[in-house]
């Protein structure tokens, strides 16, 4: 791949990559270690992608390497326990307000995401956060839209308390109605 | 709730998002006119729609990119660049390196003597240009990688960082 393409896709996918991963993992040194290595990858494969597939393929590395981070992480913290996380904020510096601008409602909709498997996690932020597509998404994982559409629906069942509370909003009210 | 209200649910994401044909959706809304409980559904659909939707990107740190770019250049830049200054530029750089460590870490400094150290080296006559871009790229991460810890910590300094980890401070 050349220089000046893979500086321009860096520099228009960067900001996306990152959220994805940050949204999906909620750590911002995991979510920076998940998009160095998508892009590395992409520097890697350039030449056998074709550029409109480009952000696609993005997509799919970054949903396959949230997966993986999120299940070695489980299995680290199963095996090992979890970290002192008042020793790590003790060495840490303050996370930047702009990493985490979400609202109350956000968060907590994003706590309860993690009780979903990462590949469904994953998923409902390529469609809901994203903006992409349920058959953009089946195209992108090589899935079965069907399989998209039954993962979507049962999370929203899992979700379902979270979004009660959400769907009584003055908001959410006024779609109705429109 | 009936099979059909099992369906009707499976298409509300795509309703919502307006991926479906013009069929589709009239049959969608002639069910969720009579159907309160698919109505209820459609709510919840909503609401994961407009509070994810509406959430903002975080941009990507200048850190990470500046990493990316990095090791996107050492790894072209080896891939064609062989030359004998190439190679004399990898090993200057990596006593430079060494140079700077002992000088970071003097009181690390393990009991070896200078000789001792030299002759733990190996030769680096032996050494291929491949041997060479291993370590050039060993050497540019770990240097990345250390600044990025040091940037996240706000220690200013390796030996803050190592100094916090030791005394607890």
């Amino acid at each position: 791949m050349r220089k000046d393409i893979f500086t321009r896709v860096l520099k228009d996918h960067r900001n996306r990559i990152y959220s994805h991963a940050l949204r999906c993992l909620r750590d911002p040194d995991d979510a920076a270690d998940v998009t160095q290595e998508a892009f590395l990858r992409l520097w890697r494969r350039g030449p056998d992608i074709e550029e409109d597939r480009l952000a696609a393929w993005l997509t799919r590395v970054t949903h396959n390497l949230c997966i993986d981070h999120a299940r070695r992480t489980r299995t680290v913290h199963t095996y090992f326990g979890t970290p002192d996380i008042e020793a790590a904020n003790s060495l840490a510096a303050a996370p930047e307000p702009e990493s985490f601008p979400e609202t109350d409602q956000q968060r907590a909709l994003l706590d309860a995401l993690e009780t979903l498997p990462p590949e469904t996690r994953s998923i409902l932020l390529m469609h809901y956060f994203q903006g992409l597509k349920l058959r953009e998404i089946a195209s992108t994982l090589d899935m079965n839209l069907n399989s998209v559409k039954v993962r979507v629906h049962r999370a929203r069942k899992t979700l379902r308390l979270i979004l009660d509370d959400v769907s009584s909003t003055p908001s959410t009210a006024k779609w109705m109605t429109g | 709730m009936t099979g059909r209200c099992e369906t009707i649910e499976m298409q509300l994401a795509e309703y919502v998002s307006d991926e479906l044909s013009a069929d589709e959706r009239a049959e969608v809304e002639s069910h969720l006119a009579i159907c309160h409980p698919c109505r209820e559904e459609l709510a919840r659909e909503v609401a994961l729609h407009e509070t994810m939707g509406t959430m903002v990107e975080t941009p990507c740190p200048s850190s990470v990119s500046n990493i990316i770019l990095t090791e996107v250049a050492i790894a072209d830049r080896s891939s064609v660049n062989t030359s004998w200054w190439s190679r004399s530029s990898a090993t200057l750089g990596l006593i430079a390196a060494a140079a700077l460590l002992a000088m970071v870490l003097p009181t690390r400094t393990p009991t070896m003597n200078n000789d001792e150290f030299a002759s733990a080296l190996p030769e680096t006559n032996s050494w291929t240009q491949d041997d060479l871009n291993k370590a050039r790229l060993d050497l540019q991460w770990t240097l990345s990688y250390t600044a990025s810890i040091i940037d996240r910590t706000e220690k200013q300094s390796l030996v803050n960082v190592l100094r916090h980890l030791q005394t607890g401070s």
